[in-house]
């Protein structure tokens, strides 16, 4: 890694990524909990299915971290962390919503 | 404590089947052929000690608990042989075929 | 950021990723390696926490062993209970056991309150008039939650705390086995000879590699031993009901049993006092039912429908799975009315996990084992923060040394010295918390072991006043490290709190012998080996830490370069020029 310049594009674009490596890995994380568990609640009991769903959060979480890092730019950590992390907010909410209920 | 002795000779065997530690522990480079078995036999005799604790668990304990002992057992032999190869290169071997000997022994005695 | 080079463009990413999850892996570790290394090492204290419970209680010595299946014991212990708080609404008595002798009674008067705490004789079932502290559950506690006094009410954001840390351990343990290019040919590399980063980065190494198995399953466990905290968007996600989040339910089916056997009761709830039990009958159909099985322990309470139950749990050691399974009991009648326990494949992984990180399972032998490993661990983590500065001092020397040389312009015999300017600021703070951080928690671990003997027996808020020297032997210590990292960084900020950690543990036995009845004069001859062992080890501790403030001592110089195949074994410290070296050592 290059020596700490005081280049505050750098210093931005790091914090950036620690944002999305953070923030944006948990969303990610907790998004893939909640799509995850509801489809293999449909195979297993609720508590098997929140289980295993949590379980392989973690890695996910990781994975994100990783990928918020190698990222080629910041704006790419980004995309791999809050992209994924609303689609699958927005799967796990989507029973909910065709329902109606609030 | 099976375990701990088998799985002390095979990592041995897998260290001793690297350049630098068999240098270290014989003086001379090994042919690769050597090597090749050393480190084939010391895998073979890690998952021979895994069956063992997963088939045969010592003191009648269930299967679980005996892999768990088994990994345990694992880690401390690959922190015993680091030690070894560091500090007693050239007993390597010996005490390696030692345990050997007693973590057979120490099988058919039922620990 | 490195951009893929055309040339080779497969091997160029995996250099690439290589090279991101590097520098991940570093910062990762940095950010909260100090507290890592605290949660890593209290956490290894607390494998033996039973026998810091009851080193710290030497009221207990001599207790008289029973058996503990036997009902008198119980029947005895909650007839004294009753005795002295007749409208007791909820109890739950741990049976002895090989590790600890006394009957631990947990009781309250409330619905919702504190549990309050009462040892007692197993023979008798009369209270242990025992010194007030918190014994190894403090190491127990301030390694999950952070806690800093007996009745600490940040429980909760300790654990958040704890998670992060625990989150980037996770991150930082993965990155490592991928940053590691040689992990099969160095993983049995060690040469403490060669000194200087290498020496540091072979520790770093062979003590994360050897026990890597260990340090995934720890880490991976405590984020799901949690997980109710940390990630509960799946449990909000299918256990909704009508007021929101239904997590009785889930709770249940985490444990096995059904919700109403789990009353959630307010703070101010009334629950009626329980009626007197006959417990003997009780127990003895829990034995027959769990032939071999032990009794940990028995609790009764009042279920969700207000009935008076009672729950017997087996011994925590009887297996793997967390927790064990229970059975559950009419207290007024006697009757047998359910079996507790978690079955289905997720749970039982889970419980699993839960286990191992408790390690409740483990006997003598292997329990050792594992306390090694967790000292492998705070090592693997503390060589992994002493490496960074290494690393950065010789650094910002060679950049130093280049900037004099390119300054000096006719001078060309350079024996005057290049001007050596002071490192820079981050550098030293990080000096500075390694020594407060590494030296300083086993300085302060001494010291609170060294205050349950010297404090009066009797005063007013005395498991606090043991955390106070605990706490404040930290913060004398980090007060030194900040000291010498700022104004003159050099060696002997090691070795001083070093030294000082030595000489408290190496007297523990000593103090030992002069305030109580219980040191080794007593317990070698009677063959106590529990409380022999804890004295003994205390002095192998303080000779270790006094061997290490030896080692790193100003004015001694290290052997380095050839490793001769008789060179000295011992890890050489880093060589740096007296005046800027950053590490303090």
């Amino acid at each position: 890694m290059k020596a700490a310049s005081v280049d505050w594009r750098y210093r931005l674009a790091i914090t950036s990524r620690a944002v999305a490596a953070i923030g944006g890995g948990y969303a990610l994380a907790a998004g893939f909990t909640a799509a995850l568990s509801l489809v293999l609640a449909q195979w297993m009991p609720r508590v098997e299915a929140v289980l295993t769903a949590t379980m392989l959060a973690w890695l996910a979480y990781a994975m994100a971290a990783g990928w918020a890092f190698y990222a080629r730019t910041a704006w790419g950590a980004w995309g791999g962390t809050l992209l994924p992390a609303l689609a699958m907010g927005a799967c796990a909410m989507a029973p909910q919503w065709m329902r109606g209920t609030p | 404590m099976s375990a701990f002795l088998l799985c002390f000779a095979a990592w041995s065997a897998i260290a001793l089947g690297m350049d630098r530690h068999h240098e270290d522990a014989l003086g001379q480079e090994g042919s690769m052929r050597r090597l090749v078995a050393l480190r084939r036999s010391g895998w073979l005799l890690l998952v021979l000690s895994l069956w063992l604790a997963a088939a045969h668990p010592p003191g009648g304990v269930p299967a679980s608990l005996g892999v768990t002992a088994w990994s345990v057992a694992l880690s401390v032999a690959a922190v015993a042989v680091t030690a070894t190869v560091t500090w007693q290169p050239r007993r390597t071997p010996e005490l390696a075929g030692a345990a050997l000997l007693a973590g057979l022994l120490a099988r058919a005695l039922g620990w | 950021m490195t951009t893929a080079t055309s040339t080779v463009r497969k091997s160029a990413d995996r250099e690439g990723f290589r090279q991101a999850m590097s520098w991940l892996h570093t910062w990762a570790g940095l950010i909260l390696g100090w507290l890592l290394f605290a949660i890593f090492l209290t956490g290894t204290l607390s494998f033996f926490k039973n026998e810091f419970n009851l080193w710290m209680r030497p009221e207990m010595h001599g207790l008289p062993r029973t058996d503990a299946a036997d009902a008198q014991v119980a029947q005895k212990s909650v007839d004294a209970l009753v005795r002295k708080a007749p409208d007791v609404t909820q109890w739950i008595l741990h049976l002895p056991d090989d590790r600890d002798p006394a009957v631990n009674m947990l009781w309250r008067g409330t619905g919702n309150g504190r549990f309050e705490t009462l040892r007692m004789n197993p023979q008798t079932g009369e209270p242990i008039e025992a010194r007030q502290t918190m014994g190894g559950d403090f190491f127990y506690r301030f390694h999950f939650e952070l806690r800093t006094a007996q009745k600490g009410r940040w429980t909760i954001q300790g654990r958040w705390v704890v998670g992060v840390a625990t989150m980037l351990m996770f991150v930082a343990l993965i990155t490592g086995v991928i940053t590691h290019r040689r992990i099969f040919k160095d993983f049995f590399t060690f040469r403490p000879t060669k000194g200087g980063q290498r020496a540091w980065l072979d520790a770093h190494n062979v003590s994360g590699v050897l026990v890597l198995p260990f340090y995934l399953m720890i880490t991976f466990s405590g984020l799901m031993i949690f997980h109710t905290l940390y990630m509960p968007a799946g449990i909000a996600a299918n256990y909704k009901n009508e007021k929101g989040v239904d997590s009785n339910a889930y709770f249940a089916d985490l444990q096995g049993e059904k919700p109403e056997s789990r009353p959630r009761r307010g703070a101010g709830d009334k629950v009626e006092p329980l009626p007197a039990i006959a417990l003997q009958p009780i127990i003895d159909a829990a034995t027959t039912r769990w032939q071999g099985g032990r009794i940990g322990s028995v609790q009764a309470r009042r279920d969700a429908n207000g009935r008076a139950v009672v729950e017997v749990t087996r011994h925590e050691g009887d297996r793997l799975q967390y927790r064990p399974p229970r059975l559950l009991f009419d207290a007024t009648t006697g009757q047998w009315l359910d079996q507790a326990d978690a079955t289905s494949p997720a749970v039982k992984t889970y419980g699993v996990l839960y286990g191992l990180h408790m390690a409740r399972f483990a006997d003598v032998g292997l329990r050792w084992a594992l306390f090694g490993f967790g000292v492998l661990g705070s090592l693997m983590i503390a060589t992994g923060m002493v490496l960074w500065s290494v690393k950065r001092s010789a650094k910002s020397q060679t950049q130093a040394s280049r900037q004099g040389a390119a300054k000096t312009t006719s001078n060309i015999t350079s024996n005057a010295p290049a001007a050596h300017p002071k490192a820079p600021f981050g550098e030293r703070l990080v000096a500075g918390i390694n020594i407060a951080t590494l030296a300083g928690l086993p300085l302060a671990c001494g010291v609170y072991l060294a205050a349950n003997r010297l404090i009066p027996v009797g005063i007013e808020g005395r498991a606090d006043a043991e955390l106070a020297w605990f706490f404040s032997a930290w913060g004398i210590t980090l007060l030194w490290a900040l000291a010498c990292a700022v104004a003159r960084p050099h060696r002997l900020g090691w070795t001083v709190p070093l030294a000082a950690a030595g000489l408290v543990w190496a007297a523990l036995p000593l103090i030992n012998a002069l305030t109580t009845h219980t040191h080794l004069g007593v317990s070698l001859p009677a063959r106590e080996w529990v409380w022999a062992s804890m004295d003994l080890s205390f002095l192998a501790t303080g000779l270790l830490l006094g061997w290490l403030a030896w080692r790193v001592r100003p004015g001694r110089v290290p052997r380095r370069g050839a490793p001769a195949k008789n060179a000295r074994p011992a890890p050489s410290v880093p060589v740096a020029p007296a005046e800027t070296s950053t590490s303090g050592a």
